[in-house]
């Protein structure tokens, strides 16, 4: 039985029609999980397996597809508070950052300064009254953050959310984004190529396949919170978990040839 | 000659204006005086006759009613145009549909638009305004259709994603998106709408600036013709100046870097 807060994810089936031509190409069969609630669960999969379009299906912008989401037991997630950052920031260029936070939120619970007080939590608070194209790379995605959690989700969703970022930059998003985490217990499904970021980040990791994708491999990792992004033991385990199932993840999530790949 | 284009490179855009407006007024004046000819009278008998019809206020009266004339249909053309624009750039049926009406529209001349409202639906006010509207509306169709083809839809799921409901989806994520083909249909749109307000009200008018050139020209009075003319360039220029800058510099304002 699915408890409060717990996501179950069913994709039996998930095609899309050829480019010109006719047929078509299986992006997912068979992709089936389950996050606990309040836990932050990484998928791993090499470029263009399915994640993006996996994410899109659990967070609702994809009815097209044979598939059966499921969270606080309800029919679908959709009507849980869900939350979603994308690959890129996905601001609205017209509006300040301060109404780009505030767009999230039903009108009544914009005017109580939940918007500003996050921001100015996350050092935004210089910024309230910008247009996003002045901003950083950085502080746009720090928005974007900012606007996933002010909602206060129950289950959020993250799309590579800091890929082309500095590694200092990128480091202070996920620490940011653990203190939001650990602030409001919420569950979390976080799709990266990149296995370091997946092991620094989450309870659990769950391995895809290319296309069409399901899960290969579902791994705990066993290092305690917090944890530092350059601990030895980041790469240590890594090292295990690559050795351990060589042949099924060969060529796949985190090995070296796939460090500069992107979703 | 490169002392000249250094002087024109070095002045502001306000002063280039100027001096451009400047030297048409001193081409048609010296024209006027060495050709001396009734029908193109000097700056002084126009600038005479404007004042003359300033102050006996039909001039004043008549560019009222061309005034509504030219707003009322402007909006019919605007609201019907962009819906319509919206309507067949995100829906293909609708798009295959309507594509033929459209491409018949743009090219009816305008005369032939313009008498076939006015046949059809009697000499009246309401006539003479969806006649003009008409003559736009095929326009601001193309035009909007353009950018309602150009969404972007990765923000309109946010939108979706955030639930922030039809009408906010509406007005904060798609309009905006449309405010750049607004602006160039409404300004456009302006343009030809005055000239087209002036046809009906000749061919139709009892009243209005078009009326009023009717009878300039019946008369041959070149001078009260070009006063009018005047009359209305200020005040389209003060619309300009006055409210399209305006709104189109805050509609803008995120694009300034930093």
């Amino acid at each position: 039985m699915i408890g409060d807060g717990a996501l179950s994810v069913r994709i039996a089936r998930k095609a899309y029609a050829k480019g010109g031509g006719d047929g078509e190409t299986l992006a997912i069969e068979g992709l089936e999980f389950t996050a606990g609630a309040g836990e932050f669960l990484c998928v791993v999969g090499p470029s263009g397996c399915g994640k993006t379009t996996m994410l899109n299906i659990v967070g609702g912008l994809d009815a097209d597809a044979d598939a059966e989401i499921r969270f606080d037991g309800n029919g679908d997630s959709g009507g849980a508070r869900l939350s979603y950052m994308f690959q890129t920031p996905r601001l609205l260029p017209w509006e300040t950052v301060r109404d780009n936070v505030n767009l999230a939120l039903p009108p009544a619970g914009a005017r109580d300064g939940r918007g500003e007080a996050l921001l100015r939590r996350m050092e935004l608070g210089d910024s309230l009254d910008e247009f996003p194209n002045r901003l950083s790379g950085g502080m746009q995605r720090r928005v974007a953050l900012a606007r996933a959690f002010v909602t206060e989700p129950r289950l959020l969703l993250l799309d590579e959310p800091f890929v082309s970022l500095d590694a200092p930059v990128a480091n202070r998003l996920r620490d940011i984004l653990l203190d939001l985490w650990r602030a409001r217990p919420t569950t979390v499904l976080f799709v990266t190529h990149d296995l370091r970021e997946a092991i620094h980040l989450g309870d659990r990791i769950l391995f895809l396949s290319r296309a069409p994708s399901r899960v290969i491999l579902d791994a705990a990792v066993p290092l305690p919170r917090p944890r530092d992004p350059e601990d030895p033991e980041i790469d240590r385990f890594r090292a295990a978990l690559l050795t351990a199932n060589r042949s099924l993840l060969h060529g796949l999530a985190g090995a070296p040839s796939e460090q500069g790949g992107d979703g | 000659m490169t002392r000249a284009r250094a002087a024109l490179g070095g002045a502001s855009p306000g002063a280039l204006r100027v001096f451009s407006l400047l030297a048409l007024l001193a081409i048609w004046e010296t024209a006027a005086r060495s050709l001396q000819i009734h029908t193109l009278p000097d700056i002084g008998a126009v600038a005479t006759t404007f004042f003359v019809e300033l102050t006996d206020d039909s001039l004043l009266a008549d560019l009222g009613i061309t005034l509504f004339r030219v707003l009322a249909a402007f909006v019919l053309a605007m609201a019907a145009g962009t819906a319509i624009g919206i309507l067949m750039g995100l829906r293909r049926t609708a798009d295959h549909l309507l594509d033929g009406w459209l491409i018949v529209l743009l090219n009816v001349p305008a005369l032939v638009t313009i008498i076939l409202c006015l046949v059809w639906m009697g000499i009246n006010e309401a006539a003479m305004i969806v006649a003009v509207a008409l003559n736009k509306f095929p326009n601001v169709v193309v035009t909007v259709r353009e950018g309602a083809r150009a969404i972007d839809r990765d923000l309109l799921q946010v939108a979706q994603v955030f639930r922030v409901g039809r009408a906010r989806t509406f007005f904060r994520f798609f309009l905006p998106q449309l405010y750049p083909y607004l602006m160039a249909a409404g300004r456009s749109g302006i343009a030809l709408i005055w000239k087209i307000v002036l046809v009906v009200e000749l061919l139709a008018g009892d009243s209005g600036i078009g009326h009023e050139m009717q009878l300039f020209f019946q008369y041959f009075d070149i001078a009260g013709v070009l006063a009018y003319m005047f009359a209305f360039v200020v005040v389209m220029l003060a619309v300009e100046m006055a409210l399209v800058e305006p709104l189109e510099r805050r509609l803008s304002r995120w694009r300034k870097p930093a």
